[in-house]
C-alpha cells in the first residue's frame, strides 16, 4: 500500500497514519477500476451452461487508476468442452447408452475460441464500452446413434460443424456517481443479435441441416444487461463484488432449427487482487458463480427421462490470474478458470478449464 | 477431421499471443523515455527538455506533505530557467479536486493527470510525494521519497546532484 512520506530532521519515515485520507482515494480509484471491469463481464446466454465468458477480466488489467479517457482491450478465451456430465456427475457408459436407446442426442465435443475487441471510454462518473466478439467454434455430435464400440468418438451418424464469424455485439455502460467515493455503481447495457444464428452442420450425417440454436455464433435475441458492483480495500489488497443479469427482450426467435429463446443468465463475480500502487505484477483470484435458466422454444431438446430442457445449470469457477504492466499504459493479463462446481440440465459438455489471455491499452 | 480442426485452432491462438506480446513489448515505456500530457493538452517529453534539469513530482491532493511542498516547487520553477518542474497528480477523485489544490497554491508549472500506469513507468514508488530528477543531458539522477524544499533542491544542483545524496537510485 502506498504510504504518505513524512520527512523530519533529515529522516524519512514511512507512515500510514493518514490512512483515513489515503483509503477514500484508493477506494475511489478501485471503484472506477471495478466499474470498467463490469464492462467486460460477459454472460452470453447459450444453450450449454458453460458456454460464454464469465470472467471480470479487466478488473486486474486496469490496476488502480482514476484517469479518464479511452482504452482498448483485446482478449482471447479458449473453452474446450470435452467432458460429459449429467446433472452434477459424470455419466456411466451404460447410462449414456441408455440415453442413445431413448433417442437423446449425445454430443462429443464443442471447442470455442472467442477473440473480443473492446473500445472503452471512461469519465469521472461513468463510462461506456463497445465489445466486438469474433468466434471460432467447432462441434461434434453422435446424434442419437451410439458409437461402436461404446465410448468412441465417432458413431455411424457422427456430424460436425465449424463456423467462424462475428458474435453478438454488446454496448454496456456504467455509472458510479452516486457517492463521492465512487465505491459502488450500476451497470446497464444491451446485447444485439449480430451473430449468425442460421448455420448448418458442415460435415457428417447431418451435413447441411440446421445446427442447434445453442451452438450458433449468435443467440438471435436482443438482451438487456443490468447489474451492480461494489468494491473496497483491506491492507494492500483490493476486492470487488459484481452481479449482473442478462434477459432476452425478444420472444421466441424463428431460427432454422426451430423457435428459440435463451434462458436468463445470472452472474456473480467476486475477487481480490494485490493492490500495491504501481506494482508491475498484480496477482488476483476470482470466484465466478453462474446460474443459467432453461432455454425455451422448439429448437431446445428435452431430456429423454425427465423431459426437462437440455440447457441451463449452475456453475462455480475459481479463477487465479495475473496482470503485468508492460509500460506506456499497456497491460497483459491471463486467467485460468477452474470449475469447482457444475450442475447442468440433463447431459451437457463442460470444459475441464477455461483459459483467458488479453492485452489492455490505456490511451 | 475434428482433431485437425483443434490443432489448427490452437496454433492460431498461440500465434495471436506471440503477435500481441511482440507488438506491445515494442511499445514499452521506461522512466527515461516518458511522454506526459498536461491538463492544457501540452505534451512534455524528456528528449524535448534537453539542456534543462527536469524534476517530475508525483503527488496526491489528499496528501498534506505533498501540498506543503508545492509552493517551493513552484518558486524554484519560476526562478530557475534551467529547471523544469512537472507535477503528476495521482490517486485523485476528480480533476477538479486536483486543480483546486493547484490553484490554491498558485502552481504555474505543468500539472499532469496521472495514473498508476504512469507511476509504474517511472519504476513505481513507495509513498507520496516522490520526485524524479533528470540531468540536462536527460540522464536519470535518481528519485527522492518525501517532500523537497527549494533550498534542498538548489543545494543539490549546486553540488553534483549524483553525489549530494538527495536523489538516489
Amino acid at each position: 500500500m502506498l504510504n504518505q512520506i513524512d520527512e523530519k530532521h533529515g529522516e524519512v519515515s514511512m507512515k500510514n497514519t493518514h490512512a483515513n485520507r489515503f483509503q477514500p482515494s484508493l477506494h475511489t480509484a478501485i471503484s472506477l477500476t471495478i466499474a470498467v471491469a463490469a464492462l467486460f463481464s460477459g454472460s452470453n446466454a447459450f444453450a450449454c451452461a458453460s458456454c460464454g465468458c464469465t470472467l471480470s477480466t479487466d478488473w486486474g488489467s486496469q490496476g488502480v487508476s482514476t484517469k479518464s479517457g479511452w482504452s482498448g482491450d483485446l482478449s482471447e478465451t479458449y473453452i474446450n468442452q470435452n467432458q460429459m456430465i449429467y446433472g452434477n456427475s459424470k455419466p456411466s457408459a451404460a447410462f449414456v447408452q441408455s440415453l442413445y436407446a431413448n433417442n437423446q442426442e449425445v454430443e462429443t465435443s464443442t471447442m470455442t475460441q472467442t477473440t473480443t475487441a473492446s473500445i472503452n471510454y471512461n469519465g469521472e462518473t461513468g463510462g461506456v464500452s463497445l465489445q466486438l466478439p469474433y468466434l471460432h467454434r467447432t462441434h461434434g455430435t453422435n446424434g442419437t446413434t451410439a458409437s461402436n464400440p461404446p465410448g468412441t468418438d465417432y458413431g455411424a451418424n457422427y456430424s460436425e460443424s465449424s463456423a467462424s464469424g462475428l458474435g453478438d455485439i454488446r454496448l454496456i455502460g456504467h455509472y458510479n456517481g452516486f457517492s463521492d467515493d465512487k465505491t459502488a455503481g450500476i451497470i446497464f447495457g444491451v446485447k444485439l443479435p449480430t451473430g449468425d444464428y442460421n448455420a448448418n452442420f458442415t460435415a457428417g450425417a447431418a451435413a447441411n441441416t440446421p445446427l442447434d440454436a445453442g451452438l450458433q455464433l449468435g443467440s438471435g435475441s436482443t438482451d438487456y444487461i443490468l447489474g451492480a458492483y461494489t468494491s473496497g480495500t483491506f491492507s494492500t489488497y483490493g476486492w470487488f463484488v459484481q452481479g449482473t443479469v442478462q434477459h432476452s427482450l425478444t420472444g421466441l426467435v424463428n431460427e432454422a432449427s426451430g423457435s428459440y429463446r435463451p434462458g436468463d443468465a445470472y452472474l456473480l463475480n467476486s475477487g481480490i487482487r494485490y493492490a500495491g500502487f504501481a506494482s508491475m505484477f498484480s496477482p488476483m483470484l476470482q470466484l465466478n458463480l453462474v446460474h443459467r435458466e432453461y432455454d425455451s422454444g422448439t429448437a431446445v431438446n428435452n431430456d429423454a427421462f425427465t423431459n426437462s430442457p437440455i440447457s441451463g445449470g449452475n456453475l462455480a469457477y475459481l479463477s487465479p490470474g495475473l496482470s503485468v504492466r508492460l509500460g506506456g499504459g499497456t497491460s497483459v493479463y491471463g486467467f485460468v478458470q477452474v470449475p469447482i462446481y457444475q450442475n447442468v440440465g440433463s447431459l451437457q459438455l463442460v470444459p475441464s478449464y477455461i483459459a483467458n489471455i488479453g492485452v489492455h491499452q490505456n490511451f | 477431421m475434428n482433431s485437425a480442426i483443434k490443432i489448427k485452432s490452437e496454433h492460431k491462438g498461440a500465434l495471436l499471443i506471440v503477435l500481441l506480446l511482440a507488438s506491445f513489448f515494442s511499445s514499452m515505456a521506461f522512466a527515461d523515455n516518458w511522454s506526459l500530457k498536461d491538463v492544457a493538452g501540452v505534451k512534455y517529453k524528456l528528449a524535448d527538455e534537453k539542456g534543462k534539469w527536469v524534476l517530475v513530482n508525483f503527488w496526491a491532493p489528499w496528501c498534506p506533505t505533498c501540498i506543503a511542498e508545492l509552493p517551493d516547487l513552484n518558486a524554484i520553477n519560476l526562478q530557475r530557467k534551467d529547471l523544469q518542474v512537472i507535477g503528476v497528480a495521482v490517486l485523485y477523485k476528480s480533476k477538479k479536486e486536483v486543480m483546486d489544490v493547484a490553484q490554491a497554491k498558485s502552481v504555474s508549472y505543468p500539472i499532469v493527470m496521472g495514473d498508476e500506469d504512469i507511476a509504474s513507468d517511472f519504476g513505481g514508488m513507495q509513498g507520496m510525494p516522490t520526485s524524479f530528477l533528470y540531468s540536462p543531458t536527460g540522464k536519470l539522477i535518481g528519485h527522492h521519497d518525501g517532500p523537497l524544499t527549494q533550498t534542498e533542491i538548489e543545494s543539490a544542483l549546486e553540488q553534483k546532484p549524483e553525489s549530494a545524496g538527495l536523489f538516489t537510485n
